[in-house]
């Protein structure tokens, strides 16, 4: 698979969990927002052009701390569209997951 | 790109519920009421998407997409009857229902739902 797929303006990135699963699900939203970030500027865009985002949690109870790294992160002036459900991720250890889809340009 | 439905605050993502860009847009919602069982809580949500969509310039003739996530996959026939009596069935957009956990333990469902408008 692909981390990353550009169409016309339209650009999908693949899933991100984070590479170091040995944090709490602060530390992994926090890589995870990263690697968002460094593949839509390798993309040519950025945060504040992101369409929506899907956030898988393994455990809804860690909605509240993940939320805190997500507000911290996100331009509040451009917010994306955002679901947010639980259901098991790829391995036990991974707490969270991110798919946004954003445009390159106007 | 456009923007409807800012949510912020404490205790609350900052997130917006609907986004339009050029002929495109999506909505996506929970009910703000969590008290009413899953008919009321998926009227709400509809009712927020002819809203956000009617802002955007499009209308639910225009579908293309629906998520639906449900807490109890036994809410399905219930969620059915009330979609159905929603859509516009000449112009009914493709749907997926899954069942998954919201944010709230209250939350019976959510919807995303993507559409198309004329472009500005």
């Amino acid at each position: 698979m692909s981390s990353c797929v550009i169409h016309g303006n339209m650009v999908y990135l693949a899933g991100i969990t984070a590479r170091d699963l040995s944090g709490g699900v602060a530390a992994q939203t926090k890589e995870v927002l990263e690697t968002i970030e460094a593949r839509l500027a390798e993309a040519g865009t950025d945060m504040r052009r992101i369409l929506t985002a899907q956030v898988w949690l393994s455990d809804m109870a860690n909605v509240a701390a993940m939320n805190a790294v997500w507000n911290d992160w996100v331009d509040p002036e451009f917010p994306p569209s955002r679901a947010c459900v639980s259901g098991a991720l790829f391995c036990p250890e991974a707490l969270v997951e991110i798919v946004v889809t954003a445009v390159i340009g106007e | 790109m456009e923007r409807y439905g800012l949510v912020h605050g404490p205790g609350r993502p900052t997130i917006c519920l609907g986004l339009a860009h050029r002929d495109w847009l999506t909505v996506c919602s929970t009910a703000p009421d969590r008290s009413a069982g899953i008919a009321g809580q998926t009227r709400q949500i509809l009712s927020i998407l002819d809203k956000h969509l009617a802002e955007a310039g499009s209308d639910r003739s225009k579908l293309l997409t629906a998520q639906i996530w449900l807490k109890n996959m036994s809410d399905y026939d219930a969620v059915n009857t009330v979609w159905n009596a929603w859509v516009d069935a000449d112009n009914a957009p493709t749907r997926s229902c899954v069942s998954a956990n919201m944010s709230k333990p209250e939350s019976l469902i959510e919807i995303r739902i993507t559409a198309a408008r004329e472009e500005d």
